[in-house]
């Protein structure tokens, strides 16, 4: 008898516990890579008030750069991985003084426009370069099955909640006890106290966007190996920013548990309806979450300025 | 006071030059006909949901044209073809019908891309009078509509009725379940299979959907686990049977995994590497690897005009529709109008370009050019042919 | 000041002389973009109305169109009423459920509304292939030919005549709109909630009129594109329409009905004269998007007053708008 058959016949868990388990723990992976695009979105909102859309591209083009690394110029698995979030990181940067430096004193829409007029370009400079055609990106991480007990996973799985959590914990470090953290959180704080008390604002802002793309672009190395490259890829900013509100935008952690929990909600109703109501059961959830609580589960009720 | 007069003449000018009607179109016999040229038009997606298609074939069909025109044309008229992009949506894609049509005056359209796009402009066409020749969708409903539309290969829905009588009278299963996009795409033979399954009085124990851009399919594969199918039909393109494969696999669950011919290409393979050994698909012309002269020649043109596209059958797809389109302008000589051409494509019969496989005209209520198909198996990493063509019976969703 | 008011209106002539005159001198695909342009004015209209006047972000518009679209096909496919009234019970209808949305979302600002309204599209979207017994689901659904007493409008020449028609009346609606108390509360509503609701406005009732008002332009709309087009898809309701929308009225400039027009023509025109660079169109188009942002801030029509008043004086500086949102 296998192990899972095993752990039914101990302990009597019906199966139906095992299948849900299961769902649970890759609706977890998936999750995880949504809060690591809603963790880039709210690091970028909370420094600017920006709301960039082009993250899901960031995820996208990340995946394309580690491919062209990897494939066309044959590095090593490990050197392709840090290139990748590097030139994510550039990629970051160069958006910002590009697209959204010139407009910093516009009203928000106008940058937002300006950032979907940036995810149109990237989208289609892919579509050019690479084609529509979908591509495999191999992975370190062996997509063969795990039994434990009565849960159900592959070591993909594992890496990808492995390289999140890792990932998270870097930057909550980060944000604690550097200098270069603490100035960041001040300037979200207060963009005026933060400058007299000698931090530089354009260069938090350029950090920000790098940190944010360099985010996407782990995201892009962990989720495309699963779901495979296309140009199209950046839809899954959309489903993070979902999760992102659901959490609370405001607040880093309710982004990371708001995305976490939008994947496993993804895969528990996928289980129980289909396709379709699956995926509009997320967005009803969401809907009825802000209704009660206008701020996401575990932002801060917005105080309005007067 | 002049200034701002100047620059509303210069404005009134650019808007007259850019939209007025070309004062240089040259008068001809038929539309789209000239002396020395045939326009060709085709809407296709080339950035939307299903760019990959429209781009090669597009690339499929201008590497027949290229060839053909550097020696002449065919009856000393080369061939032109336009293309517009119409993202997979009707309403762009009727403003294009209306462009190729009114503006550039096209001779016929061909290839358009998509079955709710193609259906958009279905009345627009037939209203002009200008011919839909082998629209690149593979619905069943061009075959029946008319003499204005005219398909070229085996539908979906033709092809999983094959798939049924293989699985019921072949493999004598019973147990067998439906995985299809929720979409036009996976719907046409879903339904017609429901219906094939019905003649042996049988039903899909599971029905499973998927949204196209779907990423996981854990909770699919374990409703299908659930059901203890023994075959599923896969109505998805590449992406999807390799994933779900996968998870099923990871489920410790085995069924035969069988499809109509999108799941058919290399990619399937490379993306889902041991877990879709075993899979069988079905083929509706030769893939783009097989021997033969036909084919030698659409490896050479396709080396010589895109370079860059790998083969495939996607642009192979429109490249045997460019080579079937010639052959009929052959056929009806140098008098050429939209009604010699239709006629033209009436007498096709029983005619292989060099690879095997025969274009025959169905017959007036069954306006397709070749209602053949064979199934193919995964073996050892390669699509491996199973069977011969086979002639498939009267396909149809109800 | 006059020089100004009787340029303006030099120029609004002019133009509606030659929109008028257009179709008579150019080929049918140049009157189907005409006609879907006015089909965009009016969206932009509504989505400005309720987002650039009363600041209440939307991207549920592709929702509202959608509803007026499909309502109008199915009451004209199953209970064959005419089509001008299925349109109006379409843009109605759409209204009442614009309402309704209104009130959840009285609540919500900001990105919360952004993403409530973004989740309804999709529930909408949803909708539309879950209920296929209505709306022919992702098979598509064909739309009968209008006609208004007799009269077939099935030539794109008057369907362009038609729509012009409305979408003029449209426009003066939203002016009076907007000069009026109506608009004015809804100013003051986007610039500063508090302060609106000290100075005596209810913003309950005008947060819901708002979206009322703004679903019913975009449900007329939607009603009309249906038999403009002739064939609809659910596929082509999502997030991308709305992103479009949205794209609009930012582009065209917010709470500005010169905006909306701009806006909704750099949308469909500009494509249209990209259409032959094949792959390259996305491309260019998005760079042309992200520039004329960068050097228009304010949107196309905020460029225009600025330079309307820097070169010939006409008007006043224009107001810069604030944040919207939070």
């Amino acid at each position: 008898m296998d192990g899972a058959s095993r752990a039914t016949a101990m302990w009597g868990a019906p199966p139906m516990v095992e299948i849900l388990a299961s769902q649970v723990v890759s609706g977890l992976a998936t999750g995880c890579v949504y809060a690591l695009v809603a963790l880039g979105f709210v690091l970028i909102f909370k420094a600017t008030d920006v709301v960039n859309f082009a993250q899901g591209e960031f995820v996208m083009a990340s995946g394309f750069i580690s491919y062209t690394l990897l494939i066309w110029y044959g590095l090593p698995y490990w050197l392709v991985f840090f290139l990748t979030i590097l030139l994510s990181g550039v990629m970051g940067v160069v958006l910002e003084r590009v697209v959204v430096r010139p407009i910093m004193s516009a009203p928000i829409f106008s940058i937002v426009i300006a950032t979907i007029g940036a995810s149109t370009v990237m989208r289609s400079t892919a579509g050019i370069v690479y084609g529509y055609d979908v591509l495999p990106l191999p992975t370190i991480f062996s997509k063969d099955p795990i039994r434990l007990g009565i849960l159900n996973f592959t070591r993909m799985d594992v890496g990808v909640i492995g390289c999140s959590i890792v990932i998270m914990l870097a930057l909550y470090l980060f944000f604690k006890w550097t200098k270069t953290g603490m100035a960041m959180r001040a300037t979200a704080q207060s963009q005026t106290a933060a400058q007299l008390m000698g931090v530089s604002v354009r260069h938090i802002f350029s950090l920000t966007w790098a940190i944010s793309a360099g985010i996407g672009g782990i995201a892009g190395v962990l989720i495309a190996p699963v779901i495979y490259l296309d140009p199209n890829l950046g839809i899954i900013g959309v489903k993070a920013f979902a999760g992102a509100i659901l959490g609370g935008f405001g607040s880093i952690p309710g982004a990371i548990i708001g995305g976490m929990l939008l994947g496993i909600l993804e895969n528990l109703s996928g289980y129980f309806f289909n396709a379709g109501i699956k995926q509009v059961s997320t967005y009803i959830l969401l809907i009825l979450v802000l209704i009660v609580r206008p701020s996401g589960l575990f932002g801060a009720v917005a105080m309005k300025r007067v | 006071m002049k200034r701002f007069r100047r620059g509303w003449v210069v404005l009134a000018a650019f808007l007259v030059l850019t939209l007025a009607r070309s004062p240089w179109a040259v008068r001809a016999a038929e539309v789209g006909v000239t002396d020395k040229e045939i326009v060709v038009g085709a809407g296709v997606d080339l950035t939307g949901a299903v760019a990959n298609w429209g781009v090669n074939i597009k690339a499929g069909m201008e590497a027949v044209f290229n060839r053909v025109n550097e020696v002449g044309g065919v009856h000393g008229r080369k061939i032109r073809l336009i293309t517009y992009d119409h993202v997979y949506q009707p309403p762009k894609a009727v403003a294009n019908a209306k462009r190729l049509v009114e503006r550039d005056k096209v001779f016929i359209m061909m290839g358009h891309l998509g079955t709710p796009t193609t259906k958009a402009i279905m009345g627009y066409l037939e209203e002009h009078k200008v011919p839909n020749v082998f629209p690149a969708t593979l619905a069943s409903l061009w075959a029946t509509s008319g003499k204005w539309h005219v398909g070229d290969v085996a539908t979906y829905a033709d092809q999983t009725w094959l798939i049924i009588d293989y699985l019921v009278k072949e493999r004598s299963l019973t147990k067998i379940a439906s995985f299809y996009q929720d979409d036009e795409y996976g719907l046409d033979g879903h339904l017609a299979g429901k219906a094939r399954l019905k003649h042996f009085g049988l039903e899909y124990v599971a029905e499973v959907d998927y949204k196209r851009a779907d990423i996981d399919f854990s909770s699919q594969a374990a409703k299908l686990k659930e059901s203890g199918a023994e075959a599923v039909i896969l109505q998805a393109v590449y992406r999807e049977p390799p994933r779900l494969a996968e998870q099923c696999h990871g489920m410790g669950y085995n069924p035969l995994f069988i499809g109509p011919s999108p799941i058919v290409l290399d990619k399937t393979i490379e993306l889902g590497g041991k877990h879709v050994e075993g899979v069988i698909g079905v083929e509706v012309w030769p893939p783009p690897t097989d021997p033969g002269p036909f084919l030698d020649q659409y490896r050479a043109d396709m080396q010589k005009y895109s370079p860059n596209l790998p083969l495939d059958m996607t642009n192979l797809y429109g490249y045997q529709k460019a080579a079937l389109f010639v052959e009929a302008l052959q056929r009806t000589g140098r008098d050429l109008t939209r009604e010699s051409l239709l006629q033209a494509i009436t007498t096709i019969k029983d005619w292989d370009p060099g690879w095997g496989l025969r274009y025959s005209y169905g017959g007036d209520d069954r306006r397709v050019m070749s209602r053949a198909a064979r199934l193919v198996v995964v073996k050892d990493g390669k699509w491996t042919k199973m069977t011969d063509w086979m002639e498939l019976e009267e396909g149809g969703r109800r | 000041m006059k020089t100004g008011a009787s340029l303006q209106a030099l120029l609004i002539v002019a133009t509606g002389i030659a929109l008028l005159v257009l179709p008579n001198v150019v080929d049918n695909y140049v009157i189907y973009i005409g006609a879907r342009l006015f089909v965009y004015i009016l969206v932009a209209l509504g989505l400005n109305l309720l987002t650039g006047y009363a600041g209440q972000v939307s991207l549920g518009h592709a929702a509202f169109y959608a509803i007026g679209a499909y309502t109008a096909a199915v009451l004209a496919e199953s209970l064959h009423w005419p089509f001008m009234i299925c349109v109006l019970a379409a843009a109605l209808f759409t209204a009442l459920v614009g309402y309704v949305l209104g009130l959840p979302c009285l609540r919500l600002s900001g990105l919360y509304l952004a993403m409530a309204t973004l989740g309804f599209t999709l529930i909408v979207q949803e909708m539309l292939l879950q209920l296929a017994v209505i709306t022919h689901g992702s098979e598509g659904m064909s739309v009968p030919t209008p006609t208004i007493l007799g009269i077939t409008f099935d030539s794109d020449y008057r369907k362009y005549y038609l729509l012009l028609g409305v979408t003029i009346v449209m426009l003066i609606v939203a002016r009076n709109l907007v000069r009026g108390r109506t608009g004015r509360a809804f100013l003051a509503i986007r610039d500063n909630e508090r302060a609106a609701e000290a100075m005596g406005v209810n913003l309950a009732q005008y947060k819901t009129i708002a979206f009322a008002i703004s679903a019913l332009y975009t449900g007329l709309a939607g009603g009309l594109s249906a038999f403009l087009v002739g064939f609809l898809d659910p596929q082509e309701f999502g997030f991308f329409l709305s992103i479009q929308f949205i794209t609009i009225i930012i582009l065209g400039g917010l709470a500005s009905l010169l905006g909306s027009v701009l806006g909704a023509s750099f949308l469909i025109i500009l494509p249209e004269l990209l259409a032959g660079l094949d792959v390259w169109q996305a491309l260019v188009y998005g760079v042309i998007m992200v520039l004329t942002i960068l050097f228009m801030p304010f949107g196309l029509s905020g460029a225009i007053r600025r330079y309307a008043y820097r070169w010939f004086g006409i008007g006043v500086e224009p107001i810069i708008p604030r944040r919207l949102g939070h």
